[in-house]
């Protein structure tokens, strides 16, 4: 399939999985997607959040592998990021240079070069603020659900935050 | 017109200074924002903690997760290690470190932690690309094996240049009436240049091969691809059996 057919389908996430730790206090999750009843080779849903940081530096990347390149990316959402994002000079109108320490999205538009059917290389440089920043992790998922076109977000469970000691 | 001695152009100047780095504290250690990003235009960004009466600097890991969204982690980790031996901090396969650093120190360090963050995430990045490029000659190789089974192919062949200078080359077919080369060439520019060199002298040798790059895509060269082509013929991988014959013969 098309790099294009595959975001703009419609995905369903119809397996749960649970959170796997990783270095550094990060928390994992990698789901496989489904397109009209069939899991597709190679897309993927990866999540990555902090135990000790909770509502905050939350990562969903949209993945799908295409020839001619390694890094899978094709599409991400950033909330309330640790480091904040720059866009090059190759990014559109008033995204060029801009700098956003918030929340932002890698989307799939903004990083897709129609005419190679290809992703910009070096992992989706040009993204978008996102205004009004998702309140709350529910509200983040459904600004994922629409962005990447997945249903099925509900069955991601909360992030395993480690509660601060008051 | 703001002049550039004027209040309002240096006022400017040190707004952005602010602008391009901040400190953000949490509990017990503050994030800097730095200037640097990697790659993908992420903002290279360090932890300081409290070691008393000295600091903790790292990158905690940041330069990893980078490089792990582009599928690149075992790259950045092997990479990393070296990367740290030279600059003289640690890394501890995720995140590069100063275990303690004195207040005098800390500029430096803070620096340092970053500038290694930075390349070892742009260095994965590279490799990535030529790894991709190691799986192409092979895949070359076989198809030339399945095209041409009456001639001889040699992988990894060495053709001396003009200059001396002995090349290797990915593929070459090297029999019949002029042995042709066949050699992958990924849209990198580094993989570009380096191509064109060596068509560049092996071009002027006493009766040269046929030189063929391979690419993925040519439009992708865009002005690359006149570049390549002044010494060599250029395909894309997926061209026909036929045309490969055509260059060969």
């Amino acid at each position: 399939m098309a790099l294009s057919d595959i975001f703009h389908a419609q995905k369903v996430l119809s397996v749960a999985q649970s959170w796997a730790p990783g270095p550094n206090n990060t928390l994992h999750q990698l789901h496989s997607l489904e397109i009209e009843g069939v899991t597709i080779r190679g897309l993927f849903l990866r999540v990555r959040a902090r135990a000790d940081m909770p509502d905050e530096d939350v990562v969903f990347q949209l993945e799908y592998p295409s020839p001619g390149r390694r890094d899978t990316a094709i599409s991400r959402v950033e909330w309330r990021p640790i480091t904040p994002h720059k866009n090059q000079g190759n990014a559109p109108g008033d995204l060029r240079f801009l700098d956003i320490p918030g929340s932002h999205h890698h989307s799939f538009e903004l990083n897709w070069l129609e005419i190679e059917d290809r992703m910009r290389r070096s992992n989706l440089p040009v993204a978008s603020p996102i205004s009004p920043d998702p309140a709350n992790l529910d509200a983040l998922l459904e600004f994922v659900r629409v962005s990447f076109r997945i249903s099925g977000l509900e069955l991601i469970p909360t992030p395993p935050w480690e509660k601060a000691l008051i | 017109m703001i002049r550039n001695d004027s209040v309002q152009f240096r006022q400017a100047v040190d707004a952005v200074t602010r602008e391009i780095v901040t400190a953000d504290h949490r509990d017990g250690f503050s994030f800097i924002k730095t200037p640097l990003t990697y790659p993908s235009g992420a903002g290279v960004v360090v932890r300081v903690g409290d070691a008393d009466p000295d600091f903790l600097v790292t990158d905690f890991g940041s330069g990893y997760e980078e490089a792990e969204l582009m599928g690149g982690a075992s790259v950045y980790a092997r990479n990393a290690r070296v990367i740290a031996e030279t600059a003289g901090i640690g890394f501890d396969s995720h995140a590069f470190f100063v275990l303690k650093v004195p207040r005098s120190q800390l500029p430096g360090a803070v620096v340092t932690i970053a500038n290694c963050s930075r390349e070892a995430v742009s260095v994965a990045a590279f490799r990535m690309s030529e790894r991709h490029l190691s799986e192409n000659t092979e895949l070359l190789y076989q198809r030339l094996m399945a095209v041409f089974p009456r001639r001889t192919i040699v992988k990894d062949a060495e053709i001396i240049g003009q200059s001396t200078t002995r090349w290797h080359v990915a593929t070459l077919v090297s029999d019949g009436p002029r042995p042709t080369i066949f050699e992958p060439v990924s849209s990198h520019h580094a993989s570009i240049f380096a191509a064109a060199t060596k068509f560049n002298d092996i071009a002027k040798a006493e009766q040269p091969p046929t030189r063929v790059a391979v690419v993925r895509n040519r439009a992708e060269l865009k002005t690359y691809l006149a570049v390549l082509s002044q010494e060599a013929h250029v395909i894309e991988s997926e061209a026909p059996d036929a045309t490969l014959m055509r260059l060969a013969a």
